[in-house]
C-alpha cells in the first residue's frame, strides 16, 4: 500500500513540476509542456502492448485463460494510452502545425496502429467459443506487436515528418533542457508505476472472478 | 501566468481524482480477496 501513496505524491509532484519547475521549450513556448505527458504515454502504450503478447504467448504455452484474459486487458490499456498520447499529440499539433491532424508519418503510423488493435477486439468479439477466442486472439497479439516497433520507431524516421526529434536524436546527443529532462524521467517512472498499478488490479479482479465463478465464495 | 495555474490546478485536480478512484478499486478487491 505504501508504494501506492508514494506513486500518488510522485506523480503529484511531477506534476507540479511540468508546470513551475521544468522550463518552456526554446521556441516553442508553454505548449512544450505536454511532452511530460505525451511522450510516458506513449511509452506506457507500447509497454502495454509487449505485455500482452507475452500474455498472448504464456496463453499458447499453458492455456490457462486468464493469460489470454491479461492479453486482452493490456490490448486494451494500450489503446487506451495510444488514444491518450495521439490526443496530446493533436494538441501539440493545433498550436505548432496550426492543425489538430495533418496526416504526418507519425499520426498516420499512430492510426494504423489503432486499426490493428481495434482489430485486435474485432476479432475477440466475432468468435464466441472461449478456448478457440483465445487462441486465435493470442496469434493475433503476436503478430500486432511486431508490427509496434516499425509504427512507432522506424517508419515515422523514415519520412520526413513534422514530429520533432526524439529526446535522443540519431547522433545520440540529448537535445534538452536538465530540469526538463529530471521531470521528463520522473514522469516516465510515475506513467510506468501508474501502468503497472491498473495492470495489478486487472491481475487481482481475474483471479476473484474466477474464485466466483469457481463458486468459492 | 494566470493559464498556466488554471491548467495545473486541471490537471491536478484530474490526477487525485483518477488517485482516489483507483484507491477504491484496491480496497474493494483487497476486501473481496479476504473473503
Amino acid at each position: 500500500m505504501i508504494w501506492k501513496i508514494l506513486l500518488g505524491i510522485w506523480i503529484s509532484l511531477m506534476i507540479v513540476g511540468s508546470f513551475l519547475y521544468a522550463p518552456p521549450a526554446l521556441g516553442l513556448g508553454e505548449i512544450s509542456r505536454i511532452i511530460f505527458y505525451h511522450v510516458p504515454l506513449a511509452w506506457v502504450a507500447v509497454l502495454a502492448y509487449l505485455v500482452s503478447m507475452l500474455n498472448a504467448i504464456k496463453y499458447l504455452r499453458t492455456n490457462l485463460i486468464e493469460f489470454d484474459e491479461r492479453a486482452s486487458f493490456n490490448a486494451e490499456a494500450g489503446i487506451v494510452f495510444t488514444l491518450l498520447a495521439t490526443i496530446t499529440g493533436a494538441f501539440f499539433a493545433r498550436f505548432t502545425w496550426g492543425a489538430f491532424w495533418n496526416w504526418d508519418p507519425r499520426q498516420t503510423s499512430i492510426f494504423v496502429l489503432l486499426l490493428i488493435y481495434g482489430a485486435y477486439f474485432i476479432l475477440r468479439s466475432a468468435v464466441e467459443e472461449k478456448e478457440l477466442r483465445a487462441r486465435l486472439s493470442s496469434v493475433y497479439a503476436i503478430i500486432a506487436f511486431i508490427t509496434v516497433p516499425f509504427l512507432v520507431f522506424i517508419i515515422p524516421r523514415l519520412y520526413a515528418t513534422l514530429h520533432p526529434d526524439p529526446i535522443i536524436n540519431p547522433e545520440g546527443a540529448l537535445q534538452m533542457d536538465a530540469r526538463m529532462f529530471q521531470v521528463f524521467m520522473v514522469s516516465l517512472i510515475g506513467f510506468t508505476g501508474l501502468y503497472y498499478w491498473i495492470y495489478d488490479i486487472q491481475k487481482r479482479i481475474i483471479k476473484v472472478r474466477e474464485k466466483l465463478s469457481k463458486g468459492e465464495y | 501566468m494566470s493559464d498556466l495555474y488554471v491548467v495545473l490546478t486541471v490537471t491536478l485536480l484530474s490526477w487525485i481524482g483518477l488517485f482516489i478512484y483507483l484507491l477504491k478499486i484496491d480496497f474493494k478487491i483487497k476486501e473481496l480477496e479476504k473473503k
